[in-house]
């Protein structure tokens, strides 16, 4: 058995109390990961773009999320790069 | 961590929201989770960054929140949990991806009393903060 995170999906809930819904919305999530938590808004979204600064969670993401039209970038978010107010939300995802 | 947050300010629309997720400072449990549903907690996780690492993303917040140039719509604090049935995996991942152990007293314990549909949970406390753009109030 793998480890299993979260499936009382608190994570999920905390953030659907804060944004009932992502449909329409232009994300940036910094701080990716293996795209655990991507997975459960990225169908909803108009767009995505995931970042993390580790290249084999990237990897791994771009493995989990194949079906889902996500734009996956191994960056840190201090190289990241665009333009002013080009996303509707912004989630610093466990990356403070 | 506040530069963090004024880039992420930045790149939000006028009207846009920025989710904050980080674990709080509080300490990371381990506990057996029994057949039955009740679990019993038998020990922590050690580590040497965690506290304060976790104590400067809730400063960089405040900090944030203090310079104004975001606002808090809404916080709050969940518990998010990490479940596996095998102690060494456990023991390995804390080790990789947190740079962090747990002391003898709680593997001991692990060993003793896991057993067949027994699962280990490792829990921490995570808080959220909605915020938007100072400028979402004008």
């Amino acid at each position: 058995m793998a480890i299993v995170h979260d499936p009382e999906q608190a994570e999920l809930a905390a953030i659907h109390a804060v944004l009932p819904s992502f449909a329409g919305k232009r994300v940036l999530e910094v701080g990716c990961g293996d795209g655990r938590l991507t997975r459960h808004y990225s169908a909803e979204a108009a767009a995505v773009t995931a970042i993390d600064p580790d290249a084999k969670a990237i990897d791994d993401a771009r493995v989990a999320l194949s079906d889902l039209r996500v734009s996956l970038d191994a960056t840190g978010f201090d190289q990241y790069i665009a333009p002013p107010a080009s996303y509707d939300v912004v989630i610093l995802s466990w990356s403070l | 961590m506040v530069h963090a947050l004024r880039r992420a300010t930045d790149l939000v629309t006028p009207r846009g929201l920025l989710i904050d997720l980080h674990p709080t400072p509080d300490i990371a449990h381990l506990a057996i989770v029994f057949p039955d549903g009740t679990a019993e907690t038998i020990g922590i996780v050690h580590s040497d960054t965690a506290v304060e690492r976790h104590t400067n993303a809730d400063a960089a917040v405040a900090a944030a929140l203090t310079e104004g140039f975001v606002w808090r719509e809404r916080a709050d604090i969940f518990l998010f949990s990490r479940y596996c049935d095998s102690l060494d995996e456990l023991v390995a991942y804390v080790e990789t991806k947190w740079t962090a152990w747990f002391d003898t007293v709680a593997l001991d314990k692990a060993r003793n009393q896991l057993r067949p549909g027994c699962q280990l949970r490792l829990s921490e406390r995570v808080s959220i903060s909605a915020l938007r753009r100072a400028t979402s109030r004008e």
